[in-house]
């Protein structure tokens, strides 16, 4: 019998993936910390630790995120709230050469189906198998959108890589 | 291999590379709180579910146990109408048996207490008095009990204890039958 998840664990998970899941809730709700919060709570009083632990934090806090977003009654104040909360999803960082706000718009700007996909991929380390049973899609479709997300946020941050003429660029 | 006017998968690499680089703020939760809940929470534990999804009995226990309560009522219901219309059940004992003759005055056998239609025991009963039983003409009781049994009465009074222990017997039987169901 796999015994409960203990307080060390709680702590150490907290501290590695607390900001990326608080990133991913903050794609629904406007309250991230109270979500994950609740799903760490939520884990501790399960009797058995889950077999995956982190994939299940992730689809308590997604659900928890969801469930908040449809009692608020707020999904079209959250977006305006969020483009003026825009700098506030990502620390500025010296070791991208992104701009963070400007990556945060462009997250925006993705349907919620890509965005939780990338989010979860990048941030999350989900595979993509985790990512599909997290959504409720197949492995084929959660890899469709995560690079079709990728190919538009490539566009929207405007690193067209990409050369039409180059003749080593073949199909 | 790509298409043309598709990303290369290594441009798609290094996207994923530079948005890797990007630091999500927080996490804004407390931890001090967050442990003193995750305490308190671990007192009362749950048995595992997958979160989100609650176990398939429970989504079928209330409308199962509503269903078996409503059907209950409804055979209740129809049992209760059924023995309100089954014959004999209803006290109208004198028309099963109506008179052929007059009506003699009742004979006092002993002062032992009128016969009631509750009793479960088939066995023999003593000569009782003559209860007055429903459907009759009762003012016979009003007269005198002392006046001496007149020809003729001792048959009409056996016929009256033996129609009268035989509903008593079917009454028996059905109330036996009904809570042996």
């Amino acid at each position: 019998m796999i015994p409960p998840v203990g307080p060390e664990v709680l702590e150490s998970l907290l501290e590695a993936h607390g900001a990326a899941l608080e990133l991913f809730a903050a794609q629904w709700s406007d309250t991230p910390d109270d979500c994950v919060q609740e799903a760490f709570i939520e884990l501790a009083r399960q009797a058995q630790s889950p077999d995956r632990i982190l994939a299940w934090l992730y689809r308590v806090v997604r659900n928890r995120a969801i469930s908040h977003a449809r009692s608020a009654g707020r999904r079209r104040k959250y977006e305006a709230a969020a483009a003026s909360q825009m700098a506030l999803w990502f620390e500025p960082s010296a070791g991208s050469s992104l701009d963070a706000k400007a990556a945060t718009a462009a997250l925006l700007e993705l349907s919620p189906q890509h965005r939780e996909v990338i989010v979860a991929r990048i941030w999350g380390a989900l595979s993509f198998e985790q990512i599909a049973e997290l959504v409720g899609s197949s492995v084929s479709t959660a890899h469709r959108r995560y690079f079709e997300g990728l190919a538009h946020l490539r566009e929207r941050l405007g690193l067209s890589w990409l050369v039409k003429d180059n003749p080593t660029r073949t199909s | 291999m790509a298409c043309e006017g598709q990303p290369h998968p290594d441009e798609l690499k290094e996207l994923e590379r530079e948005l890797r680089a990007l630091v999500p703020r927080g996490p804004r939760v407390e931890m001090a709180r967050m442990m003193y809940l995750a305490g308190q929470a671990s007192m009362s534990p749950v048995p595992p579910v997958a979160p989100g999804v609650a176990p398939k009995m429970m989504g079928w226990f209330w409308p199962l146990s509503t269903g078996a309560m409503t059907l209950v009522a409804l055979w209740l219901g129809a049992l209760l109408v059924v023995l309100q219309t089954r014959p004999g059940l209803v006290n109208n004992a004198g028309h099963s048996d109506p008179p052929h003759h007059a009506p003699h005055p009742p004979v006092v056998v002993d002062v032992a207490p009128p016969l009631r239609v509750t009793q479960p025991t088939v066995a023999a009963a003593p000569p009782r008095a003559v209860a007055p039983v429903d459907g009759e003409d009762q003012t016979a009781l009003s007269e005198t009990s002392s006046s001496s049994p007149k020809p003729g009465t001792y048959g009409t009074l056996t016929r009256r204890l033996m129609n009268e222990q035989r509903r008593s017997t079917q009454r028996a039987t059905m109330w036996s039958e009904l809570f042996s169901q």
